[in-house]
């Protein structure tokens, strides 16, 4: 060995010694645990961001679909439906507006008979209100009505008859310049009134409450 | 430290550290080398390997990986090298731990160690003499120099880490070497004049 070599390694040995590594398995475990989270601070924000503009959109949608939200009024009205219950008259006889003579017959609870209902079509209906009252007038699916009934009633009247489980209830709906507010006999059955657009429609029924009258509407 | 060739149009987070694992010895070498101490080195390393990993996707092909993570780890190592002077320049007092800067021999009376190879003071004392000879040194040669003796790497490994040709790398730690000779023994030029032994 020559005395540059034996130099040489004397030198090296002080440097080994001096600069000894350590133990760097700590660094590349906590590089490795870095690498396992979100490589960009803010994609944790995005997420969450995203996460929660999802449930609103879920929520917003539950909650249109739940009939409670806020819908877009697709005519004057809708935003302000005001349904009157008209007062049942014992001396009233007939329908001031020209229905049938013999309503006091009709204004019993309809019989049994007529279920099963034959369903109007939503474009039978659009088509018949249109024909009839000179405007097409919607009803919302859970209370499509059956068949419209025209008989003995002027030819500007339209009426229908629609379920509500076992229940059956009966609308009118006439052109505004033609409305009179009928008078029924006095019977267990009730009577609503409501102004939608050009038309008004009555329901009659024994139910507490209007059944097909909320869901009108006639689109602009 | 020879790498396995991942050729691949990405890395992944895993892979890397895998990688890093194989070469942080060498890494600590390089990062103790442009520090010119030991302190600090391991440090850098991290925070080189922190600052490589949010930079993966520049990482095109794994076995590139040597020459993109020994050039993070040597501009890291350069800025906390600033930061340490920069702070210190700034100090009123003398730092806490000054690194020992012990004037080189300059003639064979005053060499540390004996042409042949005997030590002329203690052993720590030595050492010292052998730190304060390598600031003496630039940064790359005292890398190529680390990376051979404490890393134990191949002079194509050196040039890899070192994004330098392999040629240039042997010459640097012969050069490295021949520097230290001379400012340890004191003797200027070879010392082959006077083998001893068989």
């Amino acid at each position: 060995m020559s005395n540059e070599q034996r130099v040489d390694r004397v030198i090296d040995e002080a440097i080994k010694r001096r600069f000894a590594p350590p133990d760097l398995d700590a660094v590349v475990q906590h590089v490795r645990a870095h690498g396992q989270r979100p490589r960009r601070w803010w994609w944790g924000w995005r997420a969450a961001a995203a996460a929660v503009l999802i449930l609103v959109l879920v929520a917003w949608w539950i909650w249109l679909d739940d009939g409670t939200g806020p819908s877009e009024p697709s005519d004057g009205t809708q935003a302000e439906i005001v349904i009157e219950e008209v007062p049942i008259s014992e001396a009233g006889s007939q329908l001031g507006c020209g229905m049938v003579n013999d309503w006091s017959a009709v204004a019993q609870r309809p019989p049994q008979a007529w279920i099963p209902f034959p369903v109007c079509s939503t474009e039978n209906f659009a088509s018949m209100t249109k024909k009839t009252l000179g405007c097409v007038v919607s009803v919302d699916e859970s209370c499509r009505p059956t068949v419209p009934v025209r008989d003995k009633l002027k030819p500007s009247m339209l009426s229908f008859t629609a379920r509500r489980g076992d229940d059956v209830v009966i609308v009118y709906l006439v052109p505004s310049a033609e409305d009179a507010i009928p008078t029924l006999p006095a019977s267990n059955v009730r009577c609503w009134r409501r102004a939608v657009g050009p038309v008004v429609a009555y329901e009659v029924s024994d139910l507490p409450e209007p059944f097909v009258l909320p869901s009108l509407t006639v689109p602009q | 430290m020879e790498q396995e060739a991942q050729a691949g149009p990405a890395v992944s987070p895993e892979a890397f550290a895998d990688m890093l694992a194989r070469s942080s010895r060498a890494l600590w070498c390089l990062a103790a080398a442009v520090l010119g101490r030991s302190d600090g080195a391991e440090d850098v390393v991290q925070e080189a390997a922190l600052t490589a990993l949010g930079k993966l996707e520049d990482l095109v092909r794994a076995d590139g990986f040597e020459a993109w993570m020994g050039q993070i780890v040597r501009f890291t190592a350069l800025n906390a090298r600033r930061r340490r002077d920069h702070h210190r320049s700034g100090e009123l007092t003398p730092a806490a731990e000054p690194v020992a800067q012990p004037s080189p021999p300059e003639s064979p009376a005053q060499a540390v160690i004996a042409p042949d190879g005997t030590l002329q003071e203690d052993q720590e004392a030595f050492d010292d003499h052998v730190q304060a000879a390598l600031a003496t040194l630039d940064d790359v040669p005292r890398a190529c120099l680390l990376l051979k003796v404490v890393a134990e790497l191949g002079y194509k490994e050196i040039s890899k880490l070192l994004d330098v040709p392999e040629g240039t790398a042997m010459s640097h730690v012969h050069r490295a070497r021949l520097r230290l000779r001379e400012r340890l023994t004191g003797v200027p030029g070879s010392l082959d004049s006077g083998r001893v032994g068989s």
